[in-house]
């Protein structure tokens, strides 16, 4: 029998890890949404925000966390603009399959130089000493409060960026018509490759607020990868809110399943709840965007 | 002599090809295992099926030794002698202790040593009020630690390698749920479990080998075996001068698995596998890493039966985190830290 307390406290332990697979799933949405690709580099850039997290705060730089943070976020840019200049706008309004094989090829790429240099080992960012909070037995770091903190204001921006600003305007634009929005003055070319290193942008962001709390491989993106899949279909294309709403469903079910099923079997719930909602709902459960 | 190598990218498959290819193509003589008891599970179906040798090790599981194999011989203790220790230990520092936690990952390794430590336990009179099995490569522990905490148990015994051990301890010194001892397996043994810092004192763990053993040539003599190879003295500083660390266990069984095969090699005085495995089924050695000696039985060939493991813990000495050896009391060099969380 479970406890009330038991429960409350997976109820919150699942609404913050949710909190972090929205965010983990933000980049993939808005790619996929604006640009129609689906973005098969994303768990790979997640990787590569843990390991630039990891580079710039334990070895070879010592910086402070929130610099690390910071620097491997604004990395993403570049990286973002990087990947669509070189490879995705080339093989944008082409057939599907060739986005798809292009940022798969990217993701392989820099999976391999991840493995190269640092092996399948995890590796960890601990910060020890670190205070914590007790919320129901369960105790929290400052840090793992601080980076579902970030997490939530992230999406928010998000949304304001895409709904509020002549950027998100633009890029709506283009998402209703891309051929309208460019007689219209739009940048187009500028916009997509903005929007793109927006995505790898998040993509780093979020993994490197996950190397501060979990043990990390150049595998583990892919994990948060697949849960991005689910995401995004619960959640509805390209929305900020609604892949923060889908995260947390994801993470609470994964939790408080873990109470009822053996753990081991937990992260398949995801996996039921998107095959329901694609036989039910194929929109998304909060709509597209 | 010399060594071909690859990496196997952790994989059963990869594992297989290679180890075909070390045979086939390499024409190597003699093979020494991959890490973990699932891969070499893997490479002894290729190596036993071209009849080569193979000495394995960072390989515990028992099931290997029970297939029926002729070729493949265990360095490490098997698993399921890995955790009896933490038993006897806490019979002895507190009697009172009645209910046990079990944490393990969901692999072969961690699962032999589970069902061995969890028909020991109950044999000794302890409950198991709670029995999980985690995913390889978990990293997130808390709905676990949550319910152990409302378990009512007493101690837990957990782990399986070193990623996941190490997580499972630092969210466990975060948590702090009720428990008095902790015993994770592998984690604890490797040095750079120190990474966690305070979060590190008082986890134990049962280790194949420690640079604090006390192996030594004179030992041998009293119990009548023969003294093979480096003291551990020896090992340690050729190892550091070489690498700039200190060996860990599985250094250690790496380094003597060459050292087994090179005895067998001298005492056959031919590379010939039938002569050299002749020796390995009859020699009883001590060297730096304690006593060898395997199996001949047919229901079980290979398995490593003389090898003791002994209990470390972390603890802070002046100041600084150390691994010492608590159990067995004859060799403990320290009191245990009980409870580990004051």
């Amino acid at each position: 029998m479970v406890s009330p307390e038991l429960l409350g406290a997976t109820v919150i332990n699942g609404l913050l890890l949710g909190v972090l697979y929205g965010l983990a799933a933000l980049g993939l949405s808005l790619i996929w949404g604006i640009m129609k690709v689906v973005n098969l580099s994303h768990g790979a850039t997640i990787s590569l925000g843990m390991f630039l997290t990891y580079m710039l705060v334990v070895t070879p730089m010592k910086l402070p966390l929130w610099a690390g943070v910071v620097l491997a976020t604004l990395l993403g840019v570049p990286l973002g603009i990087l990947f669509y200049t070189a490879a995705v706008h080339k093989v944008l309004g082409g057939p599907e399959l060739s986005s798809l094989l292009t940022t798969f090829g990217l993701g392989l790429v820099v999976r391999g130089l991840l493995e190269e240099k640092y092996g399948g080992a995890a590796r960890t960012i601990y910060t020890p000493g670190e205070k914590t909070v007790r919320i129901l037995g369960i105790s929290y770091s400052y840090v793992q409060l601080a980076a579902v903190a970030i997490a939530v204001a992230t999406t928010l921006a998000v949304y304001v960026l895409v709904y509020r600003t002549w950027f998100g305007r633009a890029v709506r634009a283009i998402i209703m018509d891309k051929e309208a929005a460019a007689l219209m003055g739009v940048d187009t070319t500028r916009i997509l490759a903005l929007s793109f290193a927006l995505g790898a942008s998040l993509a780093m962001l979020s993994g490197s607020l996950i190397s501060l709390i979990y043990a990390f491989t150049p595998l583990t993106g892919l994990t948060f990868e697949l849960y991005s899949f689910v995401i995004v279909v619960l959640g509805g294309l390209g929305s900020p809110v609604g892949s923060l709403l889908g995260g947390v469903i994801v993470g609470l079910a994964e939790q408080v399943s873990a109470l009822y099923i053996p753990v081991a079997l937990s992260p398949m719930v995801a996996f039921i709840i998107l095959v329901a909602v694609l036989a039910l709902r194929p929109t998304g459960i909060f709509g597209g965007m | 002599m010399e060594l071909v190598y690859y990496d196997d990218e952790s994989t059963s498959d990869r594992v297989q090809q290679l180890y075909t290819k070390l045979i086939t193509e390499d024409k190597v003589d003699f093979l020494i295992s991959p890490y973990s008891s699932g891969l070499t599970a893997a490479a002894a179906q290729v190596t036993e099926s071209y009849g080569k040798i193979m000495i394995a090790t960072g390989a515990a599981s028992d099931s290997i030794f029970k297939k029926g194999y002729t070729r493949v011989y265990q360095v490490y203790t098997p698993a399921s002698k890995y955790m009896a220790g933490a038993i006897d230990m806490l019979q002895q520092v507190d009697p009172g202790i009645k209910k046990l936690a079990f944490l393990f990952e969901n692999s072969k390794f961690a699962k032999s040593v589970a069902t061995a430590v969890k028909a020991y336990a109950e044999s000794k009179g302890y409950e198991i009020v709670y029995e999980e099995y985690y995913p390889s490569g978990a990293t997130e522990f808390t709905t676990y630690i949550a319910q152990i905490a409302q378990s009512g148990a007493e101690a837990l015994l957990g782990g399986g390698h070193f990623q996941d051990g190490q997580s499972l301890a630092q969210q466990l010194y975060q948590q702090k749920p009720p428990l008095k001892a902790v015993f994770i397996l592998v984690a604890p043994t490797v040095p750079e479990f120190a990474d966690i810092g305070d979060a590190a004192v008082g986890f134990m763990g049962p280790s194949q080998w420690e640079a604090i053993a006390p192996y030594s040539p004179d030992q041998a003599k009293t119990l009548g075996l023969e003294w093979y190879g480096p003291t551990i003295d020896e090992f340690v500083n050729a190892y550091k001068a070489e690498y700039g660390k200190e060996p860990g266990y599985h250094a250690a069984g790496g380094y003597v698995a060459g050292l087994v095969l090179q005895y067998a090699l001298e005492k056959a005085g031919t590379t010939n596998p039938d002569k050299v495995k002749d020796v390995l089924d009859n020699m009883h050695i001590l060297t730096f890493w304690g006593e060898i000696q395997f199996s001949s039985r047919a229901e079980d060939h290979g398995l490593q039966v003389a090898h003791e493991r002994i209990l470390i813990q972390w603890q802070k000495v002046g100041g600084k985190l150390e691994r010492v050896v608590v159990w067995p009391a004859k060799f403990a060099k320290a009191q245990a830290l009980y409870p580990i969380w004051g």
